[in-house]
């Protein structure tokens, strides 16, 4: 009934990136991944990612192809991040076969962060 | 202790919710714990409600209102023991039935005073969402004691707030109904007409 497929990283930028270049590209895994699992144009589920380093940090949320939500910490903005750590779950109802899921997940995301190693986590059905 | 139960179906805003509503209980009374129970090993939500200084207890890796009903046990009894809050608020996983965990806490909870259910709804999904999971959104719905119907600024131009809230009323007719938008101030007057009705009627005391 329910799969999460859970991934987390911590990047090793070089050079760094401002906290609008790492926002766009976090905004973009999240984009096309609402894009490949949505069914009657709504995510049939929640696709969210925190994206943290030291004490800045950001939650991007995305329940619609299109549509991503971002709510930052205090100075995210003026950040400079070298080594972020990105936790994303991509929880999906609808019967999606764990493995595909899995599958497209880890595509998706090699396109938008190429070179870096996410792990993957277990997930658990409802 | 009183229990505010945050149910509602994924990414309907819960988190947003409670973020809001944490801050209005810590304001008020100094001290509010939060149960979050999220899909997957590795939490979001709880991490992020951390952060932002509140005080966390996260159950991890299934459904509370399922295959962890020992570890929600645990949780809630062990803060009873340890923190005496006069607030707790749970937030359980998209796809739980509040039934169920009221259950399992009516059971074997200790130190709870009362139970108040929060369903959070989304507006804008409304419709698909009763189309591809009528029978969910509907046993969490009719469990309500709240419906908090949100992000009504998402409902697009062939939305229709007054249908949700007619099919929402359908379901429930006797929970109290609230429309709003949870990514914007949440007004203090909801959160203190929450904490009334949760405490049963009796006014909120000072911190």
């Amino acid at each position: 009934m329910q799969e999460a497929v859970v991934r987390t990283a911590r990047l090793d930028l070089h050079p760094s990136w401002t906290a609008g270049e790492l926002g766009r590209r976090v905004d973009g895994l999240l984009l096309r991944l609402a894009d490949r699992f949505s069914i009657k144009g709504i995510v049939p589920g929640h696709i969210k990612a925190l994206v943290s380093e030291g004490e800045r940090y950001a939650v991007f949320s995305c329940t619609r192809p299109g549509s991503v939500s971002m709510k930052p910490s205090a100075q995210w903005a003026e950040t400079v991040f070298q080594h972020p750590q990105i936790n994303l779950n991509v929880v999906l109802v609808n019967d999606w076969p764990v493995a595909e899921a899995e599958r497209q997940v880890d595509e998706i995301v090699a396109q938008l962060f190429p070179g870096s190693h996410f792990e993957s986590h277990c997930h658990h059905d409802h | 202790m009183y229990i505010i139960l945050i149910a509602g179906f994924l990414g309907s805003g819960k988190t947003t919710f409670i973020r809001q509503l944490a801050q209005y209980l810590v304001n008020q009374h100094g001290k509010a714990v939060i149960i979050e129970n999220e899909a997957g090993e590795v939490g979001i939500d709880d991490q992020f409600l951390a952060r932002e200084g509140f005080q966390v207890k996260e159950v991890m890796g299934g459904c509370i209102c399922c295959s962890l009903t020992a570890d929600l046990t645990l949780a809630v009894n062990s803060i009873e023991a340890e923190f005496h809050p006069d607030w707790l608020v749970i937030e359980t996983t998209g796809l739980a039935k509040p039934a169920k965990v009221i259950g399992t806490l009516t059971s074997y909870g200790q130190g709870i005073d009362r139970i108040y259910t929060v369903i959070i709804v989304d507006a804008g999904r409304w419709p698909e969402l009763m189309e591809i999971m009528p029978q969910l959104i509907s046993a969490q719905v009719s469990e309500a004691d709240l419906v908090v119907v949100n992000k009504i600024d998402e409902i697009g131009p062939d939305g229709d707030l007054a249908r949700v809230l007619a099919e929402i009323g359908e379901i429930n007719g006797r929970a109290q109904v609230i429309p709003l938008a949870a990514a914007m101030q949440i007004e203090e007057t909801i959160f203190r007409g929450l904490c009334l009705n949760a405490r049963g009627g009796s006014e909120d005391s000072p911190a």
